[in-house]
């Protein structure tokens, strides 16, 4: 999977998610590494709590994504809004299905049961 | 072309009789020509621009128009337009400089990851997107509602490993 580069704040949960994908690949490119999922390259990409991406991120994952079988949620549950306010940031997990990203949001939140 | 009209008359002369005409970019931040001719602000309130030219400041063309909008003289896509399809009209170009289904491509990207992405939205629900790799040309086209044309998603390395 894909995720935004580490930053130190979310170094713990940057780690957990990083300790159960098989692969990690930093490419820094959000909107590439969404249609990276959708076409099955790979299996997610997530911002591990950040609050770095806008909705100009994510946006044309809300479509290419769902259409593939996968989901784009924010790791704290928050609505995708279409806002031409920018200052709003989110923390984006998309994966290749649903389940999945609720797993990887748990995962980055530190919620998951034990 | 009219390039630069010096006057209001000169302006209204170049549009009467068709012709496109083009205005300085720094002009337009300076406010006024810096030597004294009729100010592209005006010309672009009146309706008289087809283009802005950089002339003798490169960076000047987008920050001209951003201020243009601003300003309210001209609508934010009138005034981009100045720089873009407006610049393409007065070059001879009509197949390029905006974005039209069937008009040539044409951007600019600095990095070989870069993508471009968008979004149609009906009442902020988006309802139809398209990304380009820019470097490697690939496209991925989705419409809501009707099936992918990408390969599906699929799971295939995460593990359940914790």
């Amino acid at each position: 999977m894909s995720l935004l580069r580490p930053q130190r704040h979310i170094a713990d949960a940057w780690w957990r998610v990083a300790t159960r994908a098989a692969r990690i690949r930093i490419l820094s490119t959000s909107c590439l590494e969404t249609v990276l999922v959708a076409e099955g390259s790979t299996d997610a990409f997530a911002d591990a709590g950040s609050d770095t991406h806008r909705i100009v991120d994510l946006a044309a994952a809300m479509v290419t994504v769902p259409a593939a079988g996968g989901a784009v949620i924010d790791v704290r549950g928050r609505p995708l809004e279409l806002d031409p306010d920018l200052t709003r940031r989110w923390s984006g997990v998309v994966a290749a299905t649903p389940r999945l990203a609720e797993e990887l949001a748990e995962t980055i939140r530190g919620t998951e049961e034990r | 072309m009219a390039e630069f009209p010096t006057t209001v008359a000169a302006a209204k002369a170049a549009y009467e009789h068709g012709m496109p005409t083009v205005m300085g970019a720094p002009n337009v931040l300076r406010g006024n020509s810096h030597n004294g001719n009729a100010s592209g602000r005006e010309l672009v309130g009146r309706g008289l621009v087809t283009a802005l030219a950089s002339d003798y400041l490169p960076s000047g063309l987008l920050s001209a128009a951003l201020l243009l909008a601003e300003e309210g003289l001209a609508p934010l896509p009138a005034a981009v337009g100045l720089v873009t399809g407006g610049a393409a009209a007065v070059a001879g170009l009509p197949d390029r400089g905006r974005l039209e289904e069937g008009l040539r491509a044409n951007a600019a990207s600095g990095v070989p990851l870069s993508a471009f992405a968008g979004v149609i939205a009906v009442d902020g629900v988006p309802t139809e997107a398209l990304t380009s790799w820019l470097d490697t040309g690939r496209c991925w086209h989705t419409v809501a509602g009707q099936p992918s044309r990408t390969a599906r998603a699929a799971v295939r390395s995460w593990t359940a490993r914790r």
